[in-house]
C-alpha cells in the first residue's frame, strides 16, 4: 500500500428538508491507497451514496458539508476552485451509478454522450481530438466492456440497450474520465443476478489492467468477498469497521459488523440467520453517542454519552467502538 | 401507422363535434330562416327558405346534406355578410393566423429563455420575479390584458394604435397570402410592413402574455425535475460544463412536456382570438365567430366551430409528431405497441 | 386527535406556510369569499347592485366615499364588485357541484372497464367536448341560447365535466390492476363497493386541488362570457359585463373598466395560488 490516494476526516453532511436538518453523514474517516481496490458495505440509506457524491462535489442543493475535510492526492476537494474540480472530474476521478437505465440520458445516443465525454476528459489533459479521432476511442471505450458490434451501438439510444448493455455503457464512460479512482456505486444491483456477476469480473478485471483504484459499493456481501484488498463497514453515517478483507470476514470485531454477518443465510447450513432487532436511527434527531448503541447486544453507559474513535486492533484492522481499546 | 390512426381518430371526433353543435342548432328555438330574413319578411318567402335549407326534414337527413355539402367546402351561406360562408372563411383566416404565427414565434422563444434561466437558478431573485409574473400572466384574462394593453399603450402614452391593421395613409400591399405583413415582405414595401406591425403588437401580446406565463413555468418545471435525475449528476460527474448541461443535456428532455402544450397553446390562441380581434376590430377569423355567434348566424357558428376543431386536431398531431422525433423513448413504445 | 395526526397537520401547515404565494392565494379567497358572502352587509351602498339610478352621482372619479368610482347611472363601483364576486363565485360552485360527481363517477366507470366498449364510448365522447378549445365552444353554446346567466352556467357546465372523466379515468384504470382492487374483488366486493370505497378515495386529493383551481377557471370563462354579452345581462352586477360596460367610457371614466378588470383578475389569482399550494401539499402529480 503505497502514498494514499484518498482520505477523507471526520466528514458530516447534513440534508436540509424545509426547517429539519438530517444529520445524515457523521464523522465519517476514509482511506485509499494508489491502485488499492476498496470495497464498502452497509444497509441502504447509510450514507455511502452520499459520502461518494461528495468526493465527486455532486451533492444535491440542499446537502451540506458541515465538518472535514475530502484530500485527494493531498489537496482538500471541498476547498477546491470548480475549475479545479471540473479537472479532477474529467480525468482522475469517476462514478459509476447504481441504475444504469437512470444514468444515461434518454434523448440523446450513447455516441453523442460517450463523444462528449471523451472531448472534456481529453481537453482537460490538453489534448485536443478531431472528430473522427474521437469516435475512434469512443469505439475502443466500448470494446473494452466487451460489448459486441459497438459502432452500432454508439448510433442507439439507451433504451435500445438492455440493462446489461447500459451498464457497460456507464463503465466505459466512467473509465473515459477516471485515471485515478474509480467509485462503483452498487454496479449490477438492478439487473439479473448472472448479469451483476459478469459486470463484476469485468469491473475486477479492467482495474487491475490499468491498475487504477477502486471504490466498490455493495450490500451483497459475497460480491465484494472476491474483489477487493479492504472493506469498509458503515452505518448510519460513519464507518464502523475496517480491515482486510478475509480479516474482516473470519474475524469481525464490530458488533454491527457481527450482527450483519449473521443476518446472512449460509449455503452451508448452520442455522437460521438472524434479523437485527430495532432499525436504523432518525437522523433528524440521532442518538449522542454511538448511533449503534440502541441495537447493541454489548451496549455500555459511556455508549450513549460519546462517539467512539477508529481503534487499531491489529494490522490494518480498526474498529470504533468503546469495546476495544487502541492495541498500537 | 402512428399518423394514420391519430389521423382517423381525429375524423371522429370532428364528426362526433359537429353532429353535436348541428344538432343543437336545429333544437333551439327559433326559426333560421326566419332569422336569415327578418322578421320583416313575408310568411311565404320563410317557407320558401325552409324548403331550399332543408329545414323540414327529419334531423339525421338534414346533417347528413350538410355533412355532404361541408366535405365540398360547402358551408352555406352567411346571415351576416350574405356571402358563402367558405368565402368569409378563407378571406379573414390568414388574418388570425399571422398572429397566432407572431405570437407563437415570440412566445416559444421568450418561453425557452425565461424558463431555462428560471429552472437552472430556481429560487434565485429572477426564478421568484419569473414566477410572481407568471402566476398573474396566467390568472388574469386574457380580455384583462388586452383592455389594459389598449388603456396604456393606446389611450394614456398613445404610443400604440388602437385599432385596425393598418394607418389610413397607407396603400395596403397586394393580397397574396392573406397575412399583410408576409404580403407586404414579399412585395419588398418596408413602410407598409413596419406600420403594420405596430398595429400587430398590442393583439399579439395580449395573446402571448398567458402564453409565455404558462410555457415558461412548464419548462421550469421540466428543469427541476430533470435536475434531480441521476442522468444529470452522471454527466456533472464526468466533468461536463455547465453551458453544456443547460442548454443541451437538461434542455432537450426537458423541452418536451413544454411542446406538448405547445399544440394546445396554439389553438388557445385561436380561441382567444374571438375576443382580441373584438376588442382590436382586427379582421380576422375570430372576429368574423365573433359576429356569427352574436347574431345567432348558425351556419357560421358550425362552419366556425368545426374548422376550429380542425385546427386543433392538425396542430396536435403536428406536435405529437415533433416530441416523436425528440424523444426516442415515445418511437419504441409505438413500435412494440 | 391523537399525537402523529397533530403532527402531521402541523407540518402540513409548515409546509403550506412556508411558501408565501400559497397564503397569500388562501388569504385572497378567503377574502373574496367574504365579501361574496356578506355583500349585502358590508357594501358601502348596497342598493347598487340592482335597478338603481342615481345621475346626480354618475360618473365620478374615485373618492373616498366611493372608492371605485361610480358608473353611468350612478351605481357604485365598489358595491357593485363586492356584488359582483358574489355571482361569480356562486356560478362556479353550481358548476363545479354539478360537473365534478358527474364526471369523476362517468370517469370512474369508464377508467375501471377500460378497454372495453364503454370505456371507448365514454371517451370518445369525452373527446367530443375536448376537442376545441372551452372558451370557443362555450361561445358557440351560449351563442345559440338566449343571454343569460342559467344558460352560460349550463353551457360550461357541459364542456366542463370531461376534465374530471379525465382525471377520474386516468386514475381509475391505473389502479384497477393494483392487488387491493383485486383483492376486493376477489372477495365479491360489488363494483360500486369497488369504485366509491376503494378506488374513489385515491381521487380525491387531485379532484380536490383541481376544483380549487377550477374556481379560478371558471369565474374566468364566465367573466369572459358575460364580457362578449353572452352571460348574465344586466343589471346583474357579473364582473365580466361591468367590464365591457365600462369600455364605451373608455379612457376618461377608466374606473368603471379597469376596478372590475382588477376585481377579476385578483379572484382567479387567488384561487390559483390557493390551488398551487393545495398541490404542493397533498403531492398531487395527476395535475
Amino acid at each position: 500500500m503505497s502514498e494514499e490516494l484518498l482520505k477523507i476526516e471526520g466528514l458530516s453532511i447534513n440534508y436540509k428538508v424545509y426547517e429539519d436538518f438530517f444529520k445524515v453523514v457523521h464523522n465519517a474517516s476514509f482511506r485509499v491507497g494508489q491502485g488499492e481496490k476498496i470495497g464498502l458495505i452497509g444497509e441502504s440509506g447509510c450514507g455511502k451514496t452520499t459520502t461518494m457524491r461528495a468526493i465527486m462535489r455532486a451533492l444535491a442543493d440542499n446537502a451540506l458539508i458541515t465538518q472535514g475535510q475530502i484530500l485527494f492526492q493531498g489537496k482538500d476537494i471541498i476547498k477546491m476552485s470548480p475549475d479545479e474540480i471540473q479537472k479532477i472530474r474529467r480525468k482522475s476521478i469517476s462514478m459509476i451509478f447504481q441504475d444504469p437505465t437512470a444514468a444515461l440520458n434518454p434523448v440523446f445516443k450513447i455516441g453523442e454522450q460517450l463523444t462528449d465525454i471523451i472531448r472534456y476528459s481529453s481537453q482537460a489533459a490538453g489534448k485536443h481530438l478531431t472528430k473522427e479521432e474521437m469516435k475512434e476511442q469512443a469505439v475502443e471505450a466500448l470494446k473494452n466492456v466487451a460489448l459486441p458490434d459497438p459502432e452500432r451501438i454508439l448510433q442507439n439510444y439507451p433504451i435500445q440497450l438492455s440493462g446489461g448493455m447500459r451498464q457497460r455503457v456507464c463503465i466505459a464512460a466512467a473509465l473515459i474520465s477516471s485515471g485515478d479512482l474509480l467509485i462503483a456505486d452498487e454496479p449490477g444491483t438492478s439487473l439479473d443476478v448472472t448479469i451483476e456477476d459478469q459486470i463484476l469480473r469485468l469491473l475486477a478485471g479492467l482495474v487491475e489492467k490499468r491498475r487504477t483504484s477502486i471504490i466498490l459499493i455493495s450490500h451483497a456481501l459475497g460480491a465484494v468477498k472476491g474483489m477487493v484488498d479492504r472493506v469498509y463497514v458503515m452505518y448510519a453515517g460513519s464507518m464502523v469497521e475496517v480491515a482486510k478483507t478475509d480479516d474482516l470476514f473470519s474475524e469481525p470485531l464490530h458488533p454491527y459488523t457481527v450482527d450483519l454477518f449473521k443476518t446472512v443465510p449460509k449455503i452451508t447450513g448452520g442455522g437460521v440467520p438472524e434479523p437485527i432487532p430495532g432499525h436504523i436511527p432518525d437522523y433528524l434527531n440521532p442518538p449522542m453517542g454511538c448511533r449503534y448503541y440502541p441495537r447493541c447486544k454489548h451496549a455500555m453507559p459511556i455508549c450513549d454519552k460519546e462517539v467512539p474513535t477508529f481503534r487499531h486492533q491489529g494490522k490494518d484492522h480498526e474498529v470504533a467502538c468503546f469495546l476495544f481499546e487502541d492495541v498500537n | 401507422m402512428y399518423i394514420g390512426r391519430r389521423l382517423v381518430l381525429s375524423v371522429f371526433v370532428l364528426l362526433g363535434l359537429s353532429i353535436f353543435i348541428f344538432t343543437l342548432s336545429r333544437v333551439i328555438p327559433g326559426d333560421p330562416a326566419r332569422l336569415s330574413l327578418g322578421p320583416m319578411a313575408p310568411q311565404w318567402a320563410v317557407d320558401q327558405l325552409r324548403e331550399r335549407l332543408h329545414l323540414n326534414e327529419p334531423l339525421p337527413v338534414q346533417y347528413v346534406i350538410w355533412l355532404t355539402n361541408a366535405i365540398h367546402g360547402d358551408f352555406g351561406e352567411s346571415i351576416v355578410t350574405k356571402r358563402p360562408v367558405i368565402l368569409d372563411v378563407i378571406t379573414f383566416f390568414p388574418a388570425s393566423l399571422e398572429l397566432v404565427l407572431l405570437s407563437t414565434i415570440v412566445s416559444t422563444v421568450l418561453a425557452i429563455v425565461i424558463g431555462a434561466i428560471s429552472g437552472r437558478r430556481a429560487n434565485s431573485w429572477f426564478d421568484n420575479a419569473f414566477r410572481l409574473f407568471s402566476y398573474i400572466g396566467i390568472a388574469v384574462p386574457t380580455f384583462v390584458w388586452a383592455i389594459m394593453a389598449l388603456f396604456l399603450f393606446g389611450y394614456v402614452w398613445k404610443i400604440l394604435p388602437t385599432m385596425g391593421q393598418l394607418s389610413t395613409n397607407i396603400a395596403p400591399p397586394p393580397t397574396i397570402t392573406g397575412m399583410m405583413g408576409l404580403d407586404a415582405l414579399l412585395t419588398g414595401n418596408i413602410t407598409a410592413f413596419l406600420d403594420h406591425f405596430r398595429y400587430m403588437l398590442m393583439p399579439a401580446f395580449a395573446m402571448s402574455i398567458g402564453r409565455i406565463a404558462q410555457e415558461a413555468r412548464i419548462l421550469r418545471s421540466g428543469f427541476i425535475e430533470n435536475l434531480k435525475k441521476d442522468y444529470i449528476t452522471a454527466e456533472v460527474s464526468y466533468g461536463i460544463p455547465e453551458r453544456s448541461i443547460t442548454f443541451k443535456y437538461l434542455m432537450k428532455p426537458s423541452l418536451i412536456p413544454m411542446i406538448s402544450i405547445l399544440g394546445m397553446d396554439i389553438a388557445a390562441s385561436m380561441g382567444g382570438s374571438f375576443i382580441i380581434e373584438t376588442i382590436f376590430n382586427w379582421p380576422g377569423f375570430g372576429r368574423y365567430g365573433m359576429w356569427a355567434m352574436l347574431n345567432k348566424d348558425l351556419n357560421a357558428i358550425i362552419a366556425v366551430v368545426v374548422i376550429i376543431g380542425a385546427f386543433f386536431a392538425i396542430s396536435n398531431i403536428v406536435v405529437d409528431l415533433i416530441i416523436a422525433s425528440v424523444d426516442p423513448r415515445i418511437r419504441m413504445m409505438e413500435r412494440g405497441a | 386527535m391523537t399525537e402523529e395526526r397533530k403532527r402531521n397537520l402541523k407540518r402540513s401547515w409548515l409546509k403550506f406556510g412556508s411558501n408565501p404565494l400559497s397564503v397569500l392565494g388562501l388569504v385572497s379567497v378567503l377574502l373574496v369569499v367574504f365579501l361574496a358572502v356578506f355583500s349585502p352587509w358590508v357594501a358601502p351602498h348596497p342598493e347598487s347592485w340592482a335597478k338603481w339610478v342615481d345621475f346626480k352621482n354618475a360618473l365620478l372619479a374615485p373618492s373616498w366615499d366611493h372608492p371605485f368610482g361610480t358608473d353611468v347611472f350612478g351605481r357604485d363601483i365598489l358595491s357593485r364588485v363586492f356584488f359582483g364576486f358574489r355571482y361569480d363565485l356562486l356560478m362556479a360552485v353550481s358548476i363545479l357541484v354539478l360537473v365534478v360527481p358527474l364526471g369523476t363517477v362517468i370517469g370512474l366507470i369508464a377508467g375501471y372497464y377500460r378497454g372495453s366498449l364503454l370505456d371507448t364510448v365514454i371517451m370518445r365522447i369525452t373527446d367530443i367536448f375536448l376537442a376545441i378549445p372551452s372558451i370557443v365552444l362555450a361561445l358557440a353554446i351560449c351563442a345559440m341560447l338566449e343571454p343569460t346567466l342559467f344558460n352560460s352556467m349550463m353551457a360550461v357546465s357541459v364542456l366542463w365535466w370531461p376534465w374530471y372523466t379525465r382525471l377520474a379515468y386516468g386514475i381509475a384504470s391505473s389502479l384497477k390492476n393494483e392487488y387491493f382492487v383485486q383483492a376486493a374483488e376477489l372477495t365479491g366486493a360489488s363494483t360500486p363497493h369497488i369504485l366509491f370505497r376503494e378506488i374513489l378515495p385515491n381521487c380525491i386529493s387531485p379532484i380536490f386541488t383541481k376544483m380549487t383551481l377550477d374556481v379560478g377557471w371558471v369565474i374566468l370563462i364566465g367573466s369572459t362570457l358575460s364580457f362578449v354579452g353572452l352571460g348574465a345581462q344586466e343589471p346583474i352586477p357579473a364582473l365580466g359585463t361591468m367590464v365591457a360596460a365600462g369600455t364605451k367610457y373608455m379612457p376618461d371614466y377608466w374606473w368603471m373598466t379597469i376596478f372590475p378588470a382588477i376585481a377579476i383578475a385578483f379572484t382567479i389569482l387567488g384561487f390559483n395560488l390557493l390551488g398551487d399550494g393545495l398541490r404542493d401539499l397533498l403531492a398531487v402529480e395527476e395535475i
